[in-house]
């Protein structure tokens, strides 16, 4: 598999910026799923079941894949699988003494759902697979995805019963309600005028939950993820919702705003009483604020962005100020606004000008970032609540990453590693989805709180065993 | 930005789809059907009754010379033997129902065998049109299935939209002519009703939203079970009037129904005659309507205004202004859209509909007996 020649930094980020937040992957077990027995003193692990997104899906730079694919033309020798590396996953395995990979995970083979960024032929490049979503070499899975005829063909263990059901770009409200993808095909066609332009935005905002549903919840037809979660009799059930409510929010530059705060309580309180008359102890987590995320870069903080990517000091440092005075003037990116990965692509690419072209999603105005910030508090306040009326364990996911993001760096390899920086060993090449290290920080947070809350002793996964082969992380 | 564009889009993405199918439960509803059928029957027996009592009471007052023999007892009640009518009709909706308003063509036909003045069978099939308001005009939000915020708003006069409705009706009744203290008679009526529908199309099946899934329901097909009693209270050369009161209950519940408890219909009827050929009829009723698309009964409110003249012995011309709609199920119309899919437009829509109502002019040509004359 050849891969395009390598892209730039910038690039790369730009793929990786999935307005949906998500895309997962990988595992390499296949064999038939059976509950273990539970660890002494932890009859909760009986059966874990995973309610979420992208983030408990296990995506990774941009993609979901539960086993390993090769390809050429890349640093990477092959793609690593990403669902065995999500948190769910490790928490699953500290809960059962068993590999991670043995995980009842739902496992994309062959090819990954999205498109994964890795490194090209040099350490500074990057470059995707697929290159094409929908064409050519490694589309296969996302072309087969749409379809409940087709879509457990990308798994490598369709007749597994997954426990993991998070389905990358879902909310709550769609955890809830929907029972089939909204696209019908694969490619979306390219815009005929302004009209499908704007419909092809839509699309795109509810295109990783349209790509992902089926792939994960094949196995329950007509079933809505909370629903297929029930069937399952789970003993402990985690959930994790909201991210894509924010970032369908600022993706769109305000213009959908999926869910009220008020409807989202009501809906997180009702997939909490689900799962608990059905058995169930809860555990759900509150939001990181993905505008800390490497995925938006501060807009005082161009300059550093552009010399990243690739543009000499002396260059990025000339054209600056007038690139920033644009952003201010055009399109409302000041002093507390953002500029996405795919907006400083734009820019680099488009240097010398310093008037660049944008589009929703390549930035964030001043407005809607300090709204997102509003909207962020709203969504976790309304988490604890329904924690609170529920008793429901709160995991603190939040509070994690304030500390990571206000310090910047956890000492796991120092200096080598690990920070909150794009490329830093936290986050995945997409900006947003954690690395193993990330993930695995992620998963003792919610280990910790379950072990609080219900008396287990679920033991902490071990950080830097998860560090120590992490693709994402910089060694 | 998004609203912009689906009201621009919108239109075209509903287009092919909300023609298709979409509720109307509208009109008089089931009231209609056995205001139509059943009252005037009953009616007609109840009429006969009453002129062949007063007659033996006026034969009564006269005694015939001894010499002379008495008459033999009249038929009093219901027809025996076979009666029949059929018509063709046209209507034409009344209101603000937008462009696409053109109503289909109906027919009636009824059959009824009597086996004596007290006891009649009888089998009607029964069409009725309506366009109800509330499709064609104001604008709803548009939702996409799962997010619960609406992603922008439909104008519905922009749409397309066509709900012309027919309703079909098949009826089975079976009367029985009762006199109360030799003077009062009345009539009761077991009566079954099968009902379907098509909306703007061949069926009436559809999506709705229901509980946040879409659920696909045939919106005005039902089977309802009542029992009639129709009650004189007024009997002049010039006038008539009687009222029936029918409780009823579905056969079974479908679609988004909740309960079956007793519905009660509520009928008034009253006529005046100024010729023998001509009759002027209104016939205000309470009725329910409940419906696969109902959660639970519509507690409809209708009028007929009708005149019916008989041309010749055997045919009829008949003119029916009706209007009805819900108190319990407000607004009227349309009040949102779901898209299940959003590529390559809005398309697999659930709807979700509050009251309906609608108001239409109908025009029969029969032969036969129509169903306001008496036999």
């Amino acid at each position: 598999m050849k891969l395009r020649p390598t892209l730039s930094l910038a690039s790369a980020a730009a793929l990786a910026f999935a307005l949906s937040a998500c895309g997962g992957g990988g595992g390499t077990a296949n064999t038939a799923y059976s509950p273990l027995t539970p660890p002494a003193g932890s009859p909760a692990t009986t059966n874990i079941v995973g309610l979420g997104d992208s983030l408990t899906a296990g995506e990774q730079s941009g993609a979901l894949l539960g086993a390993p694919v090769p390809v050429t033309g890349s640093l990477f020798p092959a793609l690593p699988p990403t669902q065995e590396a999500g948190w769910w996953a490790q928490l699953w395995a500290s809960a059962n003494s068993a590999p991670a990979q043995n995980a009842p995970l739902p496992l994309i083979a062959g090819a990954p759902l999205g498109a994964m960024i890795i490194p090209g032929a040099t350490p500074t490049q990057f470059t995707s697979y697929p290159l094409q979503p929908c064409a050519g070499a490694g589309s296969q899975n996302n072309a087969a995805a749409f379809a409940l005829s087709s879509a457990l063909q990308t798994r490598a263990n369709p007749s597994v019963t997954p426990f993991d059901l998070a389905v990358p770009g879902m909310m709550a409200h769609e955890a809830l309600f929907m029972t089939g993808p909204y696209q019908s095909a694969c490619t979306i066609p390219p815009p005929t005028s302004p009209q499908q332009g704007q419909l092809d935005m839509l699309a795109t905002l509810l295109g990783s939950e349209s790509l992902n549903f089926y792939p994960v919840l094949g196995n329950f037809p007509g079933k809505t993820a909370v629903q297929a979660a029930v069937s399952l009799h789970p003993t402990l059930a985690t959930v994790w919702f909201g991210e894509n409510q924010l970032l369908k929010f600022i993706g769109s530059l305000g213009q959908v705003n999926p869910t009220s705060p008020q409807q989202f309580q009501a809906d997180i309180l009702s997939i909490i009483q689900q799962l608990q008359q059905a058995g169930a102890k809860v555990a759900v987590a509150n939001l990181l604020d993905p505008l800390k995320a490497p995925a938006f870069i501060p807009q005082p903080g161009l300059q550093a962005a552009l010399i990243s990517a690739g543009v000499p000091a002396p260059v990025a440092g000339a054209v600056t100020p007038a690139i920033q005075a644009s952003l201010q003037s055009t399109y409302a990116v000041g002093a507390n606004g953002y500029i996405t990965a795919s907006g400083l692509q734009k820019i680099a690419l488009g240097l010398p000008k310093t008037a660049p072209v944008l589009a929703p999603g390549d930035f964030v105005p001043d407005a809607i970032a300090a709204a997102t910030e509003q909207q962020l508090t709203a969504l976790n306040a309304a988490i604890s609540a329904d924690a609170q009326a529920t008793g429901a364990a709160l995991v603190d996911i939040y509070g994690t990453f304030n500390q990571l993001f206000q310090v910047g760096a956890v000492p796991i390899n120092p200096p080598k590693c690990c920070s909150t920086q794009f490329g830093g060993g936290i986050f995945s090449f997409d900006g947003l989805h954690p690395s193993n290290t990330g993930y695995a920080l992620v998963a003792n947070t919610w280990i910790a709180a379950i072990d609080q809350k219900f008396s287990l002793t679920i033991p902490p996964v071990n950080v830097g065993a998860a560090y120590a082969t992490d693709p994402w992380a910089p060694h | 930005m998004l609203r912009r564009f689906l009201g621009r889009t919108a239109p075209l993405a509903l287009l092919g789809v909300l023609c298709a199918a979409l509720p109307a439960a509208a009109d008089p509803g089931m009231g209609s059907v056995l205001g139509s059928q059943l009252v005037p029957s009953a009616n007609s027996a109840i009429k006969t009754a009453i002129r062949e009592r007063k007659q033996h009471d006026a034969d009564v007052a006269q005694v015939p010379p001894i010499q002379q023999p008495a008459k033999a007892p009249a038929q009093t009640g219901l027809p025996i033997g076979w009666t029949y009518m059929a018509d063709f009709s046209a209507a034409w909706s009344l209101g603000n129902t937008g462009a696409s308003d053109k109503l289909p063509g109906g027919f009636d036909a009824m059959f009824a065998y009597g086996f004596s003045p007290t006891l009649r069978a009888e089998a009607a099939y029964y069409e009725v049109q309506h366009y109800p308001l509330g499709f064609n005009n104001g604008v709803v939000p548009v939702y996409v299935q799962g997010v619960a915020n609406p992603i922008g708003t439909q104008d519905l006069s922009q749409a397309g939209i066509d709900v012309a409705t027919k309703d079909k009706f098949t009826l089975l009744m079976l009367e029985h002519l009762v006199t109360i203290a030799h003077k009062l008679p009345i009539v009761i009526t077991p009566t079954y009703v099968s009902r379907t529908s098509m909306i703007g199309g061949p069926n009436d099946t559809q999506t709705v939203e229901a509980n946040g899934f879409p659920l696909q329901i045939q919106a005005r097909t039902a089977q309802v079970q009542a029992l009639a009693v129709t009650v004189p209270f007024l009997s002049t050369p010039k006038m008539f009037g009687t009222f029936t009161v029918a409780p009823s209950w579905l056969v079974h519940r479908a679609g988004l129904n909740q309960e079956n408890k007793a519905q009660f219909y509520s009928i008034l009827y009253l006529e005046y005659r100024p010729t023998d050929r001509t009759t002027i009829f209104f016939e205000p009723q309470s009725s329910r309507d409940y419906l696969p698309a109902d959660v639970y009964a519509q507690h409809l409110n209708a009028y007929f205004l009708g005149i019916s003249h008989r041309l010749t012995r055997n045919t009829f011309v008949q003119a029916v202004l009706n209007s009805g709609g819900p108190s319990n199920y407000k607004p009227y119309g349309l009040t949102g859209i779901y898209c299940q899919q959003i590529v390559p437009s809005c398309t697999n829509q659930a709807i979700t509909a509050g009251g309906l109502h609608a108001t239409q002019i109908q025009l029969q040509f029969g032969i036969g007996t129509p169903s306001v004359l008496p036999f």
